[in-house]
């Protein structure tokens, strides 16, 4: 079908045209759209099928996707897009991490009070879409939040003989659990050995940072928040659980860092904690029965837990359709027969209508995720978005946990190198 | 007809077109041009402008969203602070400085086996070409991950002979780069290839007169082959520094895009990419990319004013 370049943006204005797809109200000009989003080959038959329904709602609007595998590989193609203007990019696009903040502030994204009539913005609870605001103008819709939870294989607890933890454990707990079965010798039935913790720092700094300081790692001005020592404590808690057997050999941790989430060890039942975003559960419960719990958090803390938006849909400041891009945004995260098929794979819908519609539907791990996240919803911190200048933070934590467990660095040497790197930058951003 | 005899007709041609004056001779410039343009058009767009559009954007703050803002000199004088970009610079000089040779070396060796003219030659030179065509690809860096990582082949072997601890090479610091090395070395062949033609062209009756004097092997390789292959060892240092100052893929995919662990794979053109596109410091990333070109174009005439010193050329 051939876009219409120039054509009339607005629903309304359109003029007949004879053609047989606007049999059903007024004849409308056929419109094209383009989506551009990540995920794998399920996300694209789902999608499809949701679209497939939005088009035989509005036969007028054609959808193209343009699906990639990863998240980067789409910011690069936007931002490509914009610095040459933005006619390129697509209609409607996600968007996640400080995009938005970043996309929003230089004018690529619609204003969505504009569209306000066609998309409905008030059922979202305002932290939800905190990423996505700029100076009081929102620029995105959250997918659904999902929130840092540790997950537990109670198989390998049983097995190593260790007690299941408490809901309230702390940090000491976790620790002497994780080196108890790391060091216990166990193999799974294919001869690999059982590490205590599948640990990926970048999946838990932020929350231990949440529960040690007042806003986590960066405060609502976008600047550094968390003090060096707090860092430098998270690293002396690796240290033990190196020396102690609870971690593989620091180069498998390394390994591991860029695993995708189904080869992790937890996930090929080879740790038995680990700790991720909790729509994770279906893949991590491949690797034995799991239960899904908060992160350890020492007593008078608070669990750090913060309820994230996976991501975020957009509409490009330069569509030409700017009503139909609404209406399919709309389609996406606030009609029933979406949601429907949708369910939770974006992260539990923030609009509570449609979590009325999911929430009946979800059975087993999901449900329990569900819930888990409902709980964060009413226990949990608000933390501040990743602000510009923050989008290094993972490779310093990395940087800096090799430094300390190779022994290249002391625990506080390593804190303070991270500190300074992080708040370089968003010195250089902001 | 041989080509000789081709360019004596080409002579005679534009010979005949003088005579018949200047209209035929513009006539056939202007078909030439014809000829070249996909070529020109090709440098011009995709080579030229770009390269022209990064050196000003180099002089700029710009982070694809916003319009450029002129800095003059700025990123020049950030560079020469940067830690980063002098850990990386290490990092790349290390891998070129090591690699290289050493690959060279392998490939010298390689070329002087199969020049003794084995049977089914073809063949072997396919194989030894292959890792040329691949060792720069995604699906070798990947390879790599799996080869040299704790549960790799690599300690799989090492099992065998008693060795049980071995770390992950790819993810312990002191080795990570050291594997991309050996992924270097392993691409030896296009200068294998290169050296077997250069071995061919040493005339026979060299090594027959050497022979007869009572010159050893050893004596006949480092008295007529070396010198005489000079020029070809020439050839591939060249072009193989300029490649290896460029390695890109093999850091990106062996360590996840960041350079890790501790920064140990940290190329330069690592560094340039994430600068551009993780930073979106497309600027800095600009200077980056000229400050390269400086540092190869540097080395390059270095070793043409070296190679006068050590290259013999047989003529």
């Amino acid at each position: 079908m051939l876009l219409l370049a120039g054509c009339s943006s607005s629903t309304d204005a359109a003029t007949p045209t004879g053609d047989a797809s606007g049999a059903t109200d007024a004849a409308q000009e056929p419109v094209t759209l383009e989506m551009s989003w990540w995920g794998n080959d399920d996300r694209a038959a789902l999608f499809d099928q949701v679209i497939t329904d939005f088009e035989a709602k509005y036969p007028y609007i054609t959808v193209t996707q343009t699906p990639v595998p990863d998240p980067d590989t789409l910011f690069n193609r936007l931002a490509t897009d914009f610095a040459g203007g933005g006619d390129t990019a697509p209609d409607v696009f996600a968007l996640g991490g400080s995009k938005p903040q970043e996309y929003g502030d230089a004018g690529a994204l619609l204003d969505l009070s504009t569209v306000a009539d066609t998309v409905k913005l008030d059922k979202y609870p305002e932290f939800s879409l905190t990423n996505a605001t700029v100076d009081g103008t929102v620029y995105g819709l959250p997918t659904g939040g999902n929130a840092t939870a540790a997950f537990i294989n109670t198989d390998l607890f049983a097995k190593a003989g260790v007690d299941l933890p408490a809901d309230d454990w702390t940090w000491d707990d976790f620790v002497e659990a994780a080196n108890k079965i790391g060091s216990a010798g166990l193999t799974t039935d294919s001869g690999a050995p059982i590490m205590g913790v599948d640990l990926r720092v970048q999946d838990i700094l932020g929350t231990y940072a949440g529960q040690k300081s007042e806003y986590g790692v960066y405060d609502w001005d976008g600047q550094l928040s968390v003090d060096p020592s707090v860092i430098a404590d998270w690293l002396q808690i690796e240290t033990s659980l190196r020396d102690g057997g609870g971690l593989p050999d620091p180069s498998v941790v390394v390994q591991n860092w860029n695993v995708s989430t189904d080869q992790q060890p937890y996930a090929l039942g080879q740790a038995a904690i680990t700790f991720g975003y909790s729509n994770l559960i279906g893949t991590y419960a491949a690797g034995g029965t799991t239960k899904i719990m908060l992160p350890p958090h020492d007593a008078g803390d608070s669990t750090g837990v913060a309820l994230l938006p996976s991501a975020f849909w957009s509409i490009n400041a330069h569509s030409e359709h700017p009503q139909e891009a609404a209406l399919l945004v709309d389609w996406f995260l606030n009609q029933p027969d979406a949601a429907a098929l949708i369910l939770d794979s974006r992260g539990v819908p923030f609009n509570p209508d449609t979590l009325a519609v999911v929430t009946p539907l979800l059975e087993g791990d999901s449900k329990a995720a569900a819930e888990y996240v409902q709980t964060t919803l009413d226990s949990g911190t608000v933390a501040p978005p990743q602000p510009n200048g923050g989008a290094n933070m993972n490779k310093y934590s990395q940087d800096a946990e090799s430094d300390v467990l190779f022994d290249k660095a002391s625990p506080d040497d390593a804190a303070k190198t991270w500190a300074q790197k992080l708040s370089a930058d968003l010195t250089a951003a902001g | 007809m041989s080509s000789l005899g081709e360019l004596r007709v080409l002579a005679q041609d534009r010979k005949n077109a003088r005579a018949g004056g200047a209209k035929g001779t513009r006539r056939e410039n202007l078909a030439g041009y014809l000829f070249l343009s996909p070529w020109i058009v090709g440098m011009l767009v995709f080579t030229i402008g770009p390269m022209l559009a990064s050196l000003y954007l180099s002089f700029t703050k710009y982070n694809l969203l916003k319009p450029p803002q002129w800095l003059g000199l700025g990123n020049y004088t950030a560079l020469l602070q940067d830690p980063v970009l002098r850990h990386s610079l290490r990092v790349t000089f290390t891998y070129v400085f090591v690699g290289v040779p050493l690959q060279l070396a392998v490939a010298l060796g390689l070329a002087l086996l199969l020049d003794r003219g084995l049977r089914g030659m073809a063949f072997y030179r396919s194989v030894f070409y292959l890792p040329s065509l691949l060792g720069g690809s995604v699906a070798v860096a990947i390879l790599w991950r799996q080869v040299f990582g704790k549960n790799g082949i690599v300690n799989g072997a090492l099992a065998l002979v008693g060795v049980h601890d071995a770390p992950g090479w790819i993810g312990h610091p002191d080795y990570a780069l050291g594997t991309l090395i050996i992924l270097h070395v392993w691409t030896f062949g296009s200068p294998l290839i290169i050296f077997l033609a250069g071995l061919r062209q040493i005339p026979e009756m060299y090594y027959e007169a050497a022979e007869m004097d009572g010159a050893g092997k050893l004596r006949r390789f480092r008295a007529i082959t070396i010198p005489l292959l000079t020029p070809i060892i020439f050839f591939n240092l060249v072009l193989q520094i300029i490649f290896a100052f460029q390695s890109f893929t093999q850091a990106y995919i062996v360590s996840g895009g960041t350079g890790g662990p501790s920064d140990s794979t940290m190329f330069y053109t690592l560094y340039l990419y994430r600068k551009a596109f993780v930073d979106l410091q497309m600027g800095y990333a600009s200077a980056m990319a000229w400050v390269l070109l400086l540092i190869i174009g540097a080395f390059t005439a270095l070793m043409f004013w070296f190679s006068k010193f050590w290259v013999f050329y047989d003529d």
